[in-house]
């Protein structure tokens, strides 16, 4: 018996692959360049199929992002138009036009990213955004407290409408996100 | 399976043809001279090729690693074969079934010899797998087994009798010349 080294059932005595095969039973270069380029036509580009979800899913959650990016938007200005007109002092009425902006925008927040952050990365980011929100908010309830103290000093005024405005910004880059992203 | 092929699988996952064709380039030889033992017509054979590799990358995602990448691709090659085989037409068998096998006796009795070849094909299809995947590609009765869907001993009653009936067959001509 002709024999080869030992294969993967254990066997020393397979017939040797070598000998068995004879030349014109291996396929030559033609050959193997035809089969790749009839395999290449019919399997899915690369990342196609892939990519053919996300961006119908993209699709279709950035047209619903958009839309309550848009509502969410018109009543973010409109409620800011009516806090800026009410009688109020130019403090107060700042702090509730943006603390009303961001409630309206943590409002939609959910509906945006309940289920849409698909893969790790997206994951990720929402979760990197939220530690930042969360950073934000402590910031925010410091000043607030320091406030009720009765510091409510320019600069701390400044401050404040600072952190709000990052974290409406925040807020709008993960709606952006879900909107651009995916 | 070695590392190197499972990062390549891991990417193929995720739809990296650049992977597959790596992938295509270790196995393509292997599995056409192993499909060109059921069939003459090198067209024939590489449309089952063509196929298995197709079927491969787009059920990618389904292969678990729990057996060698080579060993599912041969499956499938395999499955798209017989496929065709059951179609009219396109090959006939010999029926060369025998009754009374000896495992220990025929294995002892059995010695390869090149001009054997040209018998093989006229084992029916599940002996001559059975045969090349043993005795030739090295697979295990149990790979063997999963491979064409019967179980180990199966395995091993078929590798017996085709061995049996390549000897028989083989003595008469040895005695015809």
């Amino acid at each position: 018996m002709v024999t080869n080294s030992m294969g993967t059932n254990g066997e020393s005595n397979m017939i040797s692959q070598e000998q068995f095969y004879h030349q014109h039973e291996h396929p030559d270069s033609k050959s193997k360049e035809r089969m790749w380029k009839a395999i290449r036509s019919q399997i899915r580009q690369p990342g196609a199929s892939l990519l053919y979800i996300e961006s119908k899913r993209s699709f279709i959650y950035g047209i619903a992002a958009a839309l309550l990016l848009y509502f969410t938007s018109v009543g973010v200005y409109i409620t800011i138009g009516q806090a800026i007109e009410s009688g109020k002092p130019q403090e107060v009425r700042f702090n509730e036009a943006y603390q009303s902006a961001i409630q309206d925008f943590e409002k939609v927040l959910p509906q945006l990213t309940n289920g849409m952050f698909a893969n790790e990365k997206e994951r990720d980011y929402v979760r990197v955004r939220k530690e930042q929100l969360a950073k934000i908010d402590a910031a925010i309830m410091s000043f607030l407290s320091e406030r009720g103290k009765g510091d409510v000093s320019p600069l701390a005024q400044s401050r404040l409408r600072n952190l709000y405005s990052m974290k409406l910004q925040v807020l709008q880059q993960l709606i952006n996100q879900g909107e651009i992203e995916l | 399976m070695i590392q190197h092929e499972a990062t390549l699988i891991d990417k193929a996952k995720r739809g990296n043809q650049p992977a597959f064709k790596k992938l295509y380039d270790v196995h393509v030889e292997p599995l056409f001279r192993f499909m060109r033992q059921y069939s003459n017509d090198t067209v024939q054979v590489e449309e089952w090729v063509q196929r298995a590799f197709i079927k491969a990358f787009n059920n990618v995602q389904s292969f678990k690693g729990n057996s060698r990448f080579a060993t599912w691709l041969f499956t499938i090659a395999l499955n798209e074969m017989r496929t065709d085989l059951r179609k009219p037409n396109i090959l006939s068998f010999t029926n060369n079934e025998l009754p009374e096998i000896h495992f220990l006796q025929e294995e002892e009795r059995f010695i390869w010899s090149d001009s054997m070849k040209t018998l093989l094909h006229e084992l029916d299809e599940q002996k001559r797998s059975v045969f090349f995947l043993y005795e030739v590609e090295g697979y295990s009765h149990a790979e063997i087994a999963t491979m064409l869907n019967i179980n180990e001993s199966a395995s091993r009653t078929t590798l017996c009798r085709a061995k049996q009936w390549l000897r028989t067959q083989w003595e008469q001509m040895e005695k015809a010349i």
